[in-house]
C-alpha cells in the first residue's frame, strides 16, 4: 500500500497511457487490425472450395445469400439462409462467428461472395470459403489472337 | 535529502519509462493498415450497385479516352504483357494488397476501376480499398471473361438496329479495335507502351535526400 501511494504519479500515468493503447488497438472501426494479413488467404485462391469438397468438411455452416442453386437443395441442414445486407445483423454475426468449422458462402454471383469473404476476413473470421462452380481459379477463358479482327476462339 | 529526493524522482522516471516502453512494445504491427470504414457503412458501399461497371460502360470510357477514370489491372506482369485493357496499368492482386494504397490511388478525383480475369481479385481490391477509405474504388464486372464476351464477341443479329442499339454495337466495334491494335503490337513497342502507363512511385515530400 505504501509502494503503491509512494509511485502513485507513475501509475496514474501508466494506467491512462495503457488504457489509450488498449482503446486504440481495439477500435478499428468493428474490423482487426494488419488488413493485408487477413486477406492473405484470397491471394491464391486457398479460400475458395467446390461442391465436391463440402462432403469432406466437419462441422461446416453454409451461408447462401441471394437465392443461389449452386447446391441444388443440398445440405439444408447445415444451410442458413442470410442477405448480404443483413449478414453483420447481430444474430447472423454470431451465428456465423460461433461455427466452430468452416463457413462457405454461396451465391449466385461471384463478386457478391468475394465482397462479403473480405468483409467478414476482415472482421477477424477465420476458415471463411467461398463456394464456387469454376474450379479455375481467375483463368482467362478466351483466346486472343493478334493481328486478327476475327472473333476469339474459346480455350 | 535533496539528493534523496532527485534519486526518487530518478527512479520514478525510470519506471515510467520502462513502463512506457513496455507498453510500446505491445503495439499492434501495420496499425496504420487496418479497415478505418465502419462495417455497417462499408457493407452499404460495397452492396451498392453503382461500385459495378458493366464491359459496356467500360469500353464506353476507353472509346471517350476519359481522363476521370483509370483501370487497374490485377493480373500477373506476364498476363498483362499478353494482353490488357488499353489505358490500363499493372498491380498485381498481391502486390497491391501487400502495398500502401497511397502509393497507387492518388487522385481523389479519378476512379479506379478494378479488373481480373474474373470476379475474385477485383471485387477482393475493391472491398479493400474502401475499407480503407478510398471511396473512389469500381469494378468491371466479370473481368476480362465478361469483356470477351461481351465486347470482343459483339455482333449484330437482326435486320432492323434501333439508335441505341447501334451506339452500343459502334462503341464497342471501336473498344475492340483499339484493344486488338495495342495487343498486337510487337513486344518491343509493347512493353515501351506499358512502361509509360506504369505507375511511378509517390515521391515523399521532405525527408533527407
Amino acid at each position: 500500500m505504501n509502494t503503491l501511494k509512494k509511485y502513485g504519479f507513475v501509475s496514474a500515468i501508466f494506467l491512462i497511457l495503457l488504457l489509450a493503447v488498449i482503446y486504440k488497438s481495439f477500435s478499428h472501426s468493428g474490423f482487426r487490425y494488419d488488413a493485408p494479413k487477413l486477406a492473405a488467404p484470397s491471394f491464391q485462391g486457398s479460400n475458395i472450395i467446390t461442391a465436391e469438397q463440402i462432403p469432406g468438411l466437419q462441422n461446416a455452416l453454409i451461408i447462401e445469400m441471394n437465392n443461389s442453386d449452386a447446391l441444388k437443395g443440398r445440405y439444408n441442414e447445415i444451410t442458413l439462409k442470410i442477405n448480404p445486407d443483413s449478414i453483420l445483423e447481430r444474430n447472423n454475426f454470431r451465428k456465423i462467428e460461433k461455427c466452430k468449422g468452416p463457413v462457405i458462402l454461396v451465391s449466385s454471383e461471384n463478386s457478391i461472395a468475394a465482397r462479403m469473404w473480405m468483409l467478414l476476413s476482415q472482421k477477424g473470421l477465420k476458415n471463411i470459403f467461398i463456394l464456387s462452380e469454376d474450379k479455375d481459379f481467375e483463368v482467362l477463358k478466351k483466346k486472343f489472337r493478334p493481328d486478327s479482327l476475327s472473333m476469339p476462339e474459346h480455350i | 535529502m535533496h539528493y534523496e529526493k532527485a534519486m526518487e524522482m530518478r527512479k520514478k522516471i525510470t519506471i515510467l519509462l520502462l513502463l512506457s516502453g513496455l507498453v510500446l512494445a505491445l503495439l499492434p504491427l501495420s496499425a496504420n493498415r487496418s479497415f478505418i470504414v465502419k462495417p455497417g457503412k462499408l457493407l452499404s458501399e460495397i452492396l451498392n450497385p453503382e461500385v459495378s461497371l458493366t464491359a459496356d460502360q467500360v469500353a464506353k470510357l476507353i472509346v471517350n479516352e476519359d481522363s476521370t477514370t483509370r483501370l487497374i489491372d490485377l493480373r500477373s506482369p506476364e498476363d498483362f504483357r499478353k494482353l490488357n485493357i488499353p489505358g490500363s496499368v499493372n498491380i498485381p492482386y498481391n502486390d497491391f494488397i501487400s502495398s500502401d494504397l497511397y502509393i497507387y490511388m492518388t487522385d481523389k478525383n479519378v476512379k479506379y476501376i478494378f479488373y481480373s480475369n474474373s470476379d475474385f481479385y477485383s471485387n477482393y481490391a475493391m472491398v479493400f480499398a474502401k475499407g480503407l477509405g478510398y471511396k473512389n474504388s469500381y469494378v468491371m464486372k466479370g473481368g476480362l471473361n465478361e469483356w470477351f464476351n461481351t465486347v470482343m464477341e459483339s455482333k449484330f443479329i437482326g435486320q432492323r438496329i434501333s439508335a441505341r442499339e447501334n451506339a452500343l454495337y459502334e462503341t464497342r466495334t471501336k473498344a475492340a479495335r483499339l484493344f486488338t491494335q495495342i495487343n498486337s503490337m510487337p513486344d518491343s513497342l509493347k512493353a515501351k507502351f506499358i512502361a509509360s502507363n506504369k505507375f511511378s512511385a509517390r515521391k515523399l515530400d521532405g525527408g533527407c535526400e
